[in-house]
């Protein structure tokens, strides 16, 4: 096996294992913290590579990630989500604002936005396994449209108005889909846990 | 706010409002459990989506990040406060509890 067999993805059975690192992390075990970095950190850095495409600054954003996961984990409340959950919801946040943090320096250079959409690259080394094959097949059940919201949304880390404007649809068209699309997408996926 | 703020849930799950929005959304979540629950639900979904881009960072990072959290303090905990006057209710009303008779 290649680069992929040092892949860990984590799936829905792993969820309590995942969870009781977390709260290891929580009473300051720098050990657990390492196994948790192992377990997440592709999934944390590969997000932040689709969003903020540069290496370097996908590497900063992941360390600003698994920062606050160490800060903020003893605040973590599982009754809100799984820890793979609140991770993904940081590394995704962090991403995004990394990006926003750019374009607000560039206002007024709309065209870059723009210049950005049409070249979706493929991330170096995608997880192919039973996981990808089921969020791949679940991407398939969404409408052209919804999925192309979801995608400028969470990939490109677009506002829905950004979108909107980039699809040339009125902002409620935009934000009904993206929401009507994740509820779909969320509903395909839980039948394949 | 009107009834169509709750169509907001899926923008606000993939980080997707302008930051005046994503407060506003923030606040209607504390009076709206429909709401938060559905976010809850849709990043779920979200987070799946995320972790299959899965892509090996460099292995320099690893010493790092973990070097990074050695120099920095962990927040505390969430204290839930407990409501007034539970401190003497949550007591049994004889302590130390009567022996069992036998």
């Amino acid at each position: 096996m290649g680069a992929g067999s040092e892949l860990r993805l984590v799936r829905a059975r792993d969820r309590d294992d995942l969870d009781a690192l977390l709260r290891r992390v929580a009473r300051g075990e720098s050990e657990a913290f390492a196994s948790l970095y192992d377990v997440m950190s592709a999934s944390v850095y590969g997000v932040a590579r689709r969003v903020v495409r540069d290496p370097s600054r996908a590497e900063d954003v992941t360390q600003e990630v698994f920062l606050d996961i160490w800060r903020k984990a003893p605040a973590f409340d599982p009754g809100r989500g799984s820890a793979k959950t609140w991770i993904m919801t940081i590394a995704h946040r962090r991403a995004v604002d990394a990006v926003r943090r750019t374009e607000s320096a560039k206002k007024y250079d709309g065209a870059a936005i723009v210049a950005d959409v049409s070249h979706d690259q493929t991330a170096d080394a995608v997880i192919k396994d039973e996981e990808h094959t089921a969020v791949r097949g679940c991407l398939d059940a969404l409408t052209e449209l919804q999925l192309e919201c979801v995608r400028l949304a969470y990939f490109n880390g677009y506002t829905y108005s950004e979108v909107a404007t980039l699809l040339d649809k009125p902002l409620a068209t935009i934000k009904t889909r993206i929401r009507d699309g994740l509820i779909r997408l969320r509903e395909c996926l839980e039948g394949t846990r | 706010m009107s009834t169509d703020v709750h169509m907001l849930s899926g923008a606000y799950a993939l980080d997707a409002l302008d930051p005046a929005e994503a407060e506003q959304f923030t606040q209607h979540l504390e009076t709206c459990p429909v709401c938060a629950h559905e976010v809850q639900e849709l990043r779920r979904a979200a987070a799946r989506l995320g972790a299959v881009q899965a892509v090996v960072p460099p292995p320099s990072l690893r010493a790092n990040v973990l070097a990074a959290a050695v120099r920095t303090r962990q927040a505390p905990p969430m204290v839930t406060p407990l409501p007034a006057g539970s401190w003497t209710r949550q007591w049994p009303t004889a302590w130390p509890p009567p022996a069992v008779a036998r």
